[in-house]
């Protein structure tokens, strides 16, 4: 089954367009959905249904993550928060705004109140930001928790055929979190690419950020940048945090690709977008991935920042790694966020030049960084060490 | 507080010693190696000192192309991340 416009729908059915629209408005066009001020029409509905046939439409009645999907001005979140009308949607959204801040125990403890709420999208909101906010307060059994619940719910809403779309939409989207960025299992969902007009259009642009990172990992740089720019291009507003997500996974994508000039470009424009609000925490939770471009670009104009910034790596990556090998956390345990950095460059085998000029520290300086990180994790070889990155 | 500690290398006839730091973060002793390209070391049997990370070495026959994969480095331990470079091109005449 595809959709088609209006239009389209009005020609094979031979009616008017505007009968169309009615119809879909009634609920008569089973799977017909409203986005972005358009209506689009399953194409295999040959007659619309009898209006006694019509079972009442179950919608949403408010949306996830609210500082996430919407749109404000740079600099502006507080004052987009204190606008918010529902005192629960503003708990939300500050609970959020603490947490791209690096605030993660203040965003816990607004949360608390609707770990168990009837509100099927608090719950929600609550539950997943508490994944991620535990890893930092390194609270790893909770993290867990919050992780084994989250996926339980999933299960049960995806299995709902009754639920709305944008629901499965954001189950859909919760199953690519749990896979791609939180490698824990989930159940097995269709593709977010056929889920992501469903979404609201800030989570619709975090949706293309999870697709990129997806193809990121999968060291597939060209169609990351592909979908981050075409999600931008996209885009009918401005979303700040989600944008700040997609132009991070850019410029990682760029580093990929050895185009370090251009990463810069992209990491300084998140970084602008960012840093008027506060929000460390994304750079932070990305340090691995931007693979030295934090410090190349703030560690000297941005001093206090960059601290605030390392603090937030350190406190993640030691969650991170107590959460995935309690067993065995040595690599980012051990190694100071330069060092990782520099690990990660050299084993896509920049030479000691290429990452003394990316980093505009001195060959000598990488060469020692790269001697300590050879005896912090006892190998001798770089092959050993492309090995331990493998494992 | 741990103490640093030193370690004493001795191949083809050279004593070198390094100074090794006690790093508190990861709680082991890391070793501050001389840097062979900036100050060329060579050993009175004509061996140059060489490291591990190493790299650009039209001779290296190792998997990465550093001197810690190849076949001419010769190491007083396994682990050691300095030794000295076998390859008879590289020798120098006293």
């Amino acid at each position: 089954m595809g959709y088609e416009s209006v239009k389209s729908a009005a020609e094979r059915m031979g009616v008017t367009s505007r009968a169309i629209q009615k119809w879909a408005k009634e609920g008569r066009l089973p799977g017909a959905y409203f986005d972005n001020r358009v209506w689009w029409i399953p194409d295999d509905i040959k007659e619309p249904l009898k209006t006694n046939e019509v079972t009442p439409k179950k919608t949403v009645t408010r949306y996830q993550l609210p500082l996430l999907r919407c749109s404000f001005n740079v600099g502006e979140a507080m004052k987009f928060i204190e606008s918010i009308p529902d005192p629960d949607d503003k708990n939300i959204a500050l609970a959020e705004y603490y947490y791209y801040r690096g605030q993660a125990e203040e965003a816990a403890q607004l949360l608390e109140q609707y770990f168990d709420s009837d509100d099927e999208s608090l719950r929600y909101s609550a539950n997943v930001m508490c994944i991620f906010a535990n890893i930092f307060r390194g609270h790893i059994h909770l993290a867990g928790f919050f992780s084994e619940r989250v996926s339980k719910e999933l299960e049960k809403g995806l299995n709902n055929q009754d639920a709305p779309k944008e629901l499965h939409a954001i189950g859909v989207l919760t199953a690519y979190i749990g896979k791609y960025l939180l490698n824990v299992p989930v159940p097995e969902v269709p593709p977010l690419e056929e889920y992501l007009h469903f979404l609201p259009n800030g989570i619709r642009l975090y949706g293309a950020y999870i697709l990129a990172y997806k193809a990121y990992r999968e060291r597939n740089f060209e169609r990351a940048i592909g979908i981050c720019d075409t999600a931008l291009a996209f885009c009918n507003s401005f979303y700040p945090v989600a944008a700040i997500y997609v132009l991070i996974v850019a410029a990682a994508s760029f580093m990929g690709l050895k185009k370090p000039l251009l990463a810069r470009q992209h990491f300084m424009i998140a970084w602008e977008t960012a840093r008027h609000d506060g929000f460390i925490k994304l750079f932070g939770i990305h340090h691995n991935l931007l693979q030295g471009l934090t410090e190349q670009c703030l560690k000297t104009d941005y001093p206090e920042d960059y601290k605030k910034i390392m603090k937030v790596v350190k406190e993640f990556n030691d969650g991170w790694y107590r959460l995935h090998k309690p067993e065995e956390n040595d690599f980012f345990h051990t190694l100071t966020p330069i060092e990782i950095s520099i690990t990660l460059l050299y084993n896509r085998d920049w030479s000691s030049k290429e990452i003394a000029a990316h980093l505009d520290i001195s060959e000598g300086t990488v060469k020692n960084h790269i001697r300590s990180i050879y005896q912090k994790l006892c190998i001798s070889k770089k092959t050993e060490l492309r090995k331990y990155l493998e494992d | 507080m741990k103490h640093d500690v030193k370690k004493t290398y001795l191949l083809d006839g050279d004593i070198l010693e390094v100074n090794f730091r006690y790093d508190e973060l990861s709680g082991k002793h890391l070793g501050e190696f001389p840097d062979f390209i900036e100050c060329p070391r060579i050993t009175p049997g004509g061996r140059k000192w060489v490291d591990v990370i190493t790299e650009d070495c039209p001779y290296a026959d190792g998997e990465d192309k550093t001197c810690g994969t190849c076949s001419f480095m010769l190491k007083q331990d396994e682990k050691d991340l300095i030794g000295i470079c076998m390859n008879e091109k590289f020798k120098k005449n006293k």
